[in-house]
């Protein structure tokens, strides 16, 4: 279990996170929705243990995260963070030397479905290729926490949808998603929860099929409501 | 461990590459000119040599330093500290990759120079004059000279330049860390670098005196003095990144 106790990160007098607690529990899967600028990234890397929290903490499994949580969690950044030298099929073998619930066998496969090579250079990969790989390198973790930020972000329809089937074959019951994206339609089918963040505080968390049958409300809706301060619901 | 060593040295090895390509080149020429005799060559081939071994230590560890800087200031930071390895374990693998590979190339051109002046002494008879001059250059007198001293006082100056390699690397953490956001970090972690060194330079010849003494003794004492220093540096550089450092 990943759990958030009143965490905070300040920089330089801006503060990106303001005493968020959550906590995320094995068997769902989680949406991390909020605009821009609104500290899901900088939650993310604080739960990776990338980044240090200015107060409170984060712990996976009642310890606060650190090193050893790296061997459970999963964490795939935004950006691009693969050494430029490297090809493809350098990454899968830099994840197995360094992660020992890498398989890349599923590496492999994951490659073969999205269409990429082995020998492909990172630096000459699209923004498209350049995510699949990312997604395709961190499911094929079996981790016990996985945590994508973005991972939508500059690939295709098509694509889209290899990734979203990756979640979802990833789903356990002793497994924990978090996905961020603003493509909330398209994670609407997907997540069990959705983890609502707005100007660096939480601003709720709402079971999906709750919304949807009690307040009869879409996620998209009920991000509208959140952000847009617009009225939505109604009859079911 | 072993895993990120490989990758450091996966980082680095077109620049060791291209010193060892500059050394056989110089090396057979220097080959080539003690086989025809040729002086010109030689003291072609010699300043070559020379030039080769003080630029690629410089470099290699100058270039450990940059791949540092930017294994904590890129987004390719992430592909490091997102392993299940700590601070100590990251930086000690740059620290023996780097400072492992300053120390081999040392010992490398060290035995190569021996090596080549065994060469020369064999090939010219009147090449007793040149190690007269090394003689006093090193030890201050003449006729003192012996191999293991020039080894040893060749060795004495590579553990100095490894000690200052672990302090770039501090001075290049006090920037991504304490000085982070600051407009002049850079500036003032190269200033943090000088006074430290300077500080060093102080504490060294309160210890030893600031005149150069030639003896084995002092080499190796002098050796023991920047190892610890390394050691020392090592040991709060990881200490910064391990409760300072965010990528």
């Amino acid at each position: 279990m990943l759990e958030s106790f009143e965490v905070t990160k300040k920089f330089l007098g801006k503060t990106a996170v303001d005493g968020i607690s959550i906590k995320l529990e094995p068997g769902h899967i989680y949406a991390m929705l909020g605009p821009n600028g609104s500290g899901k990234t900088t939650w993310m890397k604080m739960a990776a243990g990338l980044i240090k929290p200015t107060s409170g903490v984060i712990k996976y499994n009642d310890q606060p995260v650190g090193v050893s949580s790296r061997n459970d969690i999963a964490y795939m950044s935004t950006e691009p963070y693969f050494y430029d030298w490297m090809t493809v099929g350098d990454v899968g073998k830099y994840y197995e030397d360094f992660f020992k619930d890498f398989s890349m066998e599923a590496f492999d496969e994951m490659l073969q479905e999205m269409d990429l090579e082995k020998k492909l250079k990172c630096k000459e990969l699209s923004s498209g290729m350049l995510a699949k790989l990312k997604v395709a390198v961190t499911m094929a973790r079996d981790a016990k926490v996985y945590m994508l930020d973005e991972p939508l972000n500059g690939i295709d329809l098509l694509a889209r949808d290899e990734v979203l089937n990756a979640i979802i074959r990833h789903a356990g019951e002793d497994k924990v998603l978090l996905v961020s994206s603003h493509l909330v339609e398209e994670l609407e089918s997907v997540v069990d929860y959705a983890i609502f963040i707005n100007k660096s505080h939480l601003a709720g968390v709402y079971e999906v099929e709750e919304l949807r049958q009690n307040q009869c409300i879409s996620l998209a809706d009920k991000y509208r409501e959140v952000y847009g301060a617009a009225e939505m619901g109604g009859t079911c | 461990m072993g895993a990120l060593i490989k990758y450091e040295f996966r980082k680095s090895w077109k620049m060791k590459g291209l010193v060892l390509c500059f050394t056989a080149f110089f090396e057979l020429l220097f080959l080539l000119g003690i086989w025809r005799l040729n002086e010109d060559l030689l003291a072609a081939s010699c300043t070559g040599l020379v030039l080769t071994t003080i630029c690629g230590l410089f470099l290699i560890g100058v270039y450990g330093i940059h791949i540092l800087s930017k294994d904590i200031n890129t987004k390719q930071s992430y592909m490091l500290f997102m392993t299940p390895n700590s601070s100590y374990k990251i930086l000690g693998a740059k620290v023996i990759e780097n400072c492992g590979s300053v120390l081999v190339s040392g010992v490398f051109f060290i035995a190569l120079s021996i090596l080549d002046m065994m060469l020369l002494v064999v090939r010219y008879d009147d090449v007793q004059g040149l190690i007269d001059l090394m003689s006093v250059a090193i030890t201050g007198d003449v006729g003192n000279f012996n191999y293991q001293g020039f080894g040893m006082a060749c060795f004495d100056g590579v553990m100095g330049w490894v000690y200052l390699i672990c302090l770039g690397y501090l001075a290049v953490v006090i920037c991504a860390t304490l000085l982070k956001g600051n407009r002049f970090n850079g500036l003032l972690s190269f200033v943090a670098f000088l006074v430290i060194s300077l500080v060093v330079n102080h504490i060294h010849d309160a210890i030893y005196g600031d005149l150069y003494i030639y003896s084995m003794t002092r080499l190796i004492s002098n050796v023991g003095f920047y190892a610890l220093l390394t050691l020392l540096f090592y040991l709060i550089t990881a200490w910064i990144m391990d409760n300072k450092l965010s990528v």
